[in-house]
């Protein structure tokens, strides 16, 4: 293993990157973090406006 | 070391130098490139004819070097030719002489070279990995070539009578960085073990001004430089990926996944009123970590869009996010068919722990609700804490498999070009065929 320590390093790095991302969830999902949500969203959750709205797509089967 | 004996060429005059005693059966006038009989009194000319143009000895032939920890002299130079598809390749040997062990050679081509020793064990004929081959002291020698060699230039003393025009049937076998080869003239066949040397070896060896030239291209015997590397790298390669299956253990272990929230809901574009919800709060302990949502529905031939926060409920942080869930199926000519998936699942990354809430915003086809069609969709939420994510780790194997893999395609490339050279080159592509001119 000595005898490839640039692999050996850039395994190494992997894994505690990879072990890292485990720990602290990270994850590749687009979400948008939007501070001060009212509270009062719990009693009318319309008239809260989402900050990630995406336009559906119709795919019409085959 | 051998002293020099005086003596003049009878065809030019000039003053002839041998350095193998009683060994030297020819010798070539370095003045007029006579081939003399060494052993007449009168060194009687057995051919004086050469090339035109004189070809320079990398190894000046008196010179001497330490090989194997014993110095020879260089008393000879011939250059010797084969002739393969049309193509004449040509090859130097130096004939090296020590008084106490004997004869040597060095050969060079394009910068390659190779300690020679002629052998007294003959190697017993076999076939390795689909080549025939030559087993000696139970290692197995690879065919490469053979071919007829003809001497096309000689310079010096030689043990033998030489003579340029000389041919032989040369066959090589290689086990890098060894070659074993068999020199056919008539009857007798002369076997020798030869072993890889660098030019820059060689120049250190006989003290040599200047630099070696640059080896040009993949030889023979030519120790590859990938496959040591390419063995030990995936040694290494298989102690990462152990590595990588004990953090996925620990993970699956040690991660709580705990499931915080599960409830069913229904869903109609019909519908008339607020499609939006919130779900109870729930509590997501532990340290920042992941929050898994799947969602899973009854959807068949339609798609169904939702809109998500997770809304922290003390803080007033939320994750907005959005997943598109669709299925449809059928049959056609070609039989079923199926697209998409009535599920999916959807990791919120790094979130601190708290009281939470999930809003949730579902759409379907407003096409559909406008036809008025009965359209309504049953699904089910779920969301799990702390989770570990099985992609990475095989994101992770596959980034792990590159390097080794890359080294090995190297080690492979080297190997295509050594045999390139051979009698058993892999068959050229089908782009060289006649067809392709069309």
């Amino acid at each position: 293993m000595i005898q490839h320590p640039l692999y050996l390093g850039y395994g190494a790095l992997l894994l505690m990157l990879l072990g890292a991302a485990e720990y602290r969830g990270w994850s590749p999902l687009s979400v948008n973090e939007v501070k001060n949500v009212p509270r009062s969203v719990r009693d009318n959750p319309g008239a809260y406006r989402s900050h990630y709205r995406a336009v559906p797509h119709f795919f019409g089967g085959k | 070391m051998a002293a020099v004996k005086g003596l003049n060429c009878p065809n030019c005059g000039a003053a002839l130098e041998i350095r193998g005693f009683e060994h030297t059966l020819s010798v070539v006038c370095v003045n007029c490139l006579s081939v003399l009989d060494a052993k007449d009194p009168n060194f009687r000319v057995l051919q004086t004819f050469q090339e035109r143009e004189r070809i320079q000895a990398l190894i000046p032939l008196g010179s001497r070097g330490k090989l194997h920890g014993d110095t020879y002299e260089a008393i000879g130079f011939q250059v010797r030719t084969i002739e393969v598809d049309g193509i004449l390749y040509s090859w130097h040997e130096y004939l090296l002489f020590n008084p106490f062990k004997g004869f040597r050679y060095l050969t060079q081509y394009n910068g390659h070279w190779n300690d020679v020793k002629t052998l007294k064990a003959v190697p017993t004929p076999t076939s390795a990995k689909g080549k025939p081959a030559m087993s000696l002291l139970g290692e197995n020698y690879l065919h490469f070539q053979t071919a007829q060699a003809e001497t096309t230039y000689v310079m010096g003393e030689f043990p033998w009578q030489v003579k340029v025009g000389e041919k032989s049937t040369v066959q090589d076998f290689i086990s890098p960085p060894r070659m074993l080869s068999a020199e056919t003239t008539g009857d007798e066949v002369v076997w020798s073990l030869g072993e890889y040397w660098t030019g820059a070896r060689v120049w250190e060896a006989f003290k040599l001004g200047g630099h070696p030239p640059a080896a040009v291209g993949t030889f023979a015997n030519q120790p590859s430089p990938h496959e040591d590397k390419a063995k030990g790298v995936w040694v290494t390669c298989l102690a990462l990926l152990v590595m990588l299956a004990v953090l996925a253990f620990l993970c699956v272990t040690f991660f709580g996944q705990e499931e915080v929230f599960r409830q069913s809901y229904s869903f109609s574009p019909n519908r008339s009123g607020e499609a939006s919800l919130v779900t109870p709060v729930f509590a997501l302990k532990g340290r920042t970590s992941n929050v898994e949502l799947s969602i899973r529905t009854d959807l068949s031939n339609n798609w169904a869009f939702f809109n998500f926060a997770l809304i922290n409920e003390q803080t007033g942080q939320a994750y907005d996010f959005g997943r598109e869930v669709s299925y449809y199926s059928g049959r056609d000519s070609d039989g079923s068919w199926t697209e998409g998936n009535s599920g999916d699942t959807a990791l919120i990354p790094s979130v601190p722990p708290g009281r939470y809430y999930l809003r949730v915003e579902p759409e379907m086809d407003p096409q559909t609700a406008a036809l008025n069609r009965a359209v309504s969709m049953r699904y089910e939420l779920r969301l799990r804490r702390d989770v570990p994510a099985f992609s990475y780790f095989l994101i992770a194997a596959l980034l792990l498999l590159v390097p080794p893999a890359m080294v090995t395609l190297r080690a492979a490339g080297f190997e295509r070009a050594r045999w390139a050279e051979s009698d058993h080159a892999p068959v050229a592509s089908s782009s060289s065929s006649d067809g392709d001119d069309e």
